[in-house]
């Protein structure tokens, strides 16, 4: 899992400076620092490995434009998070007429997570694959919470701050996650049980 | 029930309550049921979340930035300023430019000059669309031709059947075939690897396939109507992708962007490329289209 958020600002400051003067090379360093939490969250909230991309992108880009705005007032992971949460309840609004799919791949994944593993490495992941599959069923109210405490590691703190509302937002919109993840996957229990 | 934890079980698992408030949370669920088994699910939740994992982020990502920072960086760049431009000389050329235009028009055939807009034909009322598979291979046949290589490029080359029906439509396979041909590809890196021709409810379709060697690759589809996709549950809506007006359908496993004008209609399906790329591959052929 990744580690981020606890590390003060200062800890890039001397790079973000750098991109602030707008140096190409900084910003370069700077994206190999985030892209993979950046594309992370993207991939985990949109489930879809070319919208993943394209929110990426768009964030990069509008970090790039807009990194002359940060001023040092918050950590820069949580100026970062917030521009992800933005850009991905962006790309949600425009697929809100999109009706969650109930079969396909969701399904697909839940099936394979059915099947006995033969490895340990392959049993997780296909319990990731079944999870990441029912994360596209909650609400994105719900699911980005979610994706940024085990994705990113975050405390109720870091997310409140992210999403902009209040630990208390944060743990009760975690609870109704829990739940729902469980009862969608509840099924899977008894081979979690075992594992 | 006054004292129940529910709303702090998700923070006594995740360890964000402190010691004495998680003494409190076990001291409640030791002596009530319903909040235990509440726990239990909020566990169980929790266990499954925590297989939740990073995902490492495409080489390509940064190429794609860096072009698009490029093309930001090149469109704000200053236009060029004339400075040598001499206002007279800009009058006369200007003088001769208008004479120019009003002697064409004076001069130009009455009838040519009044002809109306070109109307491209398009069936009455809104067309019944008939759902196909977005995989229309089991659908459409491949080109027949002299030998394989010349199959894929001779879409003209399509069985009787179809060559009538495409005349019915004003479905123009001379257009079809110099696109093709062209020199020019949709999207660099991407080459045409079949064309197949078919029907779709009765409406003459052509599929083109283009790959890039790395096993991605996106087809266009091109009818003299819309033809409809299917993909399931969800729903298609309105777009816009860098500037270009289409209908798109998204789903985990494909995208689809409908797009096109008049009797032109296309259908892009693909999964690997982006929306950047998407666009780009429907500006070439509106601009083929158009040209």
């Amino acid at each position: 899992m990744a580690t981020m958020a606890t590390s003060p600002a200062a800890a890039d400051a001397g790079l973000i400076a750098a991109c602030q003067r707008g140096d190409r090379e900084p910003f370069r360093l700077l994206f190999e620092k985030y892209k993979g939490r950046v594309y992370s969250l993207a991939l985990h909230f949109s489930g879809n490995e070319a919208v993943a991309q394209d929110v990426a992108q768009k964030i990069f880009l509008k970090l790039y434009t807009s990194i002359g705005q940060f001023r040092g007032d918050a950590h820069f992971t949580t100026w970062l998070y917030r521009m992800v949460f933005n850009a991905c309840t962006d790309e949600q609004r425009k697929m809100r007429r999109l009706v969650p799919l109930e079969g396909g791949a969701v399904t697909a994944a839940e099936r394979r997570a059915e099947r006995r593993p033969q490895e340990q490495a392959q049993f997780r992941r296909q319990i990731s694959e079944a999870v990441r599959g029912a994360l596209q069923q909650l609400k994105p109210e719900l699911r980005l919470p979610l994706v940024l405490r085990y994705v990113e590691g975050l405390s109720y703190q870091e997310i409140a701050a992210a999403m902009g509302c209040s630990s208390g937002t944060v743990a009760s919109r975690l609870n109704r996650g829990h739940k729902l993840l469980a009862r969608r996957l509840g099924h899977l229990r008894g081979q979690l049980d075992r594992s | 029930m006054f004292g129940h934890v529910t709303k702090r079980l998700s923070a006594y698992c995740n360890g964000e309550l402190s010691t004495a408030e998680a003494s409190s949370v076990e001291a409640h669920v030791a002596r009530c049921a319903g909040c235990r088994e509440e726990l239990e699910e909020i566990r169980l939740g929790v266990t499954l979340a925590s297989h939740l994992e990073p995902v490492p982020a495409p080489e390509s990502l940064w190429n794609r930035v860096a072009a698009e920072l490029d093309h930001s960086a090149a469109l704000e760049e200053p236009a060029p300023r004339f400075a040598w431009l001499d206002w007279r000389a800009a009058g006369a050329v200007a003088t001769v430019l208008l004479l120019g235009i009003w002697l064409a028009v004076r001069w130009m055939p009455r009838e040519t000059a009044l002809e109306p807009q070109r109307q491209i034909a398009r069936p009455a009322g809104q067309p019944v669309l008939t759902p196909v598979d977005y995989d229309l291979g089991p659908y459409l046949r491949p080109v027949q031709a002299a030998s394989e290589a010349a199959s894929f490029q001779r879409v003209s080359s399509a069985p009787p059947g179809f060559i009538e029906r495409q005349r019915e439509e004003k479905f123009s396979l001379e257009w079809v075939n110099r696109v093709i041909n062209g020199p020019a590809e949709p999207l660099p890196g991407y080459t045409l690897q079949s064309a197949r021709t078919g029907a779709a409810d009765g409406a003459a379709i052509v599929q083109l396939v283009y790959a890039n060697g790395a096993n991605k690759a996106f087809s266009v589809f091109i009818a003299p109507r819309r033809i409809e996709f299917k993909f399931g549950k969800e729903m298609a809506y309105e777009a816009e992708v860098s500037g270009i007006a289409c209908r798109r359908v998204d789903c985990p496993m494909q995208r689809t962007f409908e797009f096109g004008e008049g009797g032109f209609k296309c259908v892009l399906v693909t999964k690997w490329i982006a929306d950047a790329d998407a666009a780009r591959v429907m500006k070439f052929f509106l601009d083929a289209y158009r040209h």
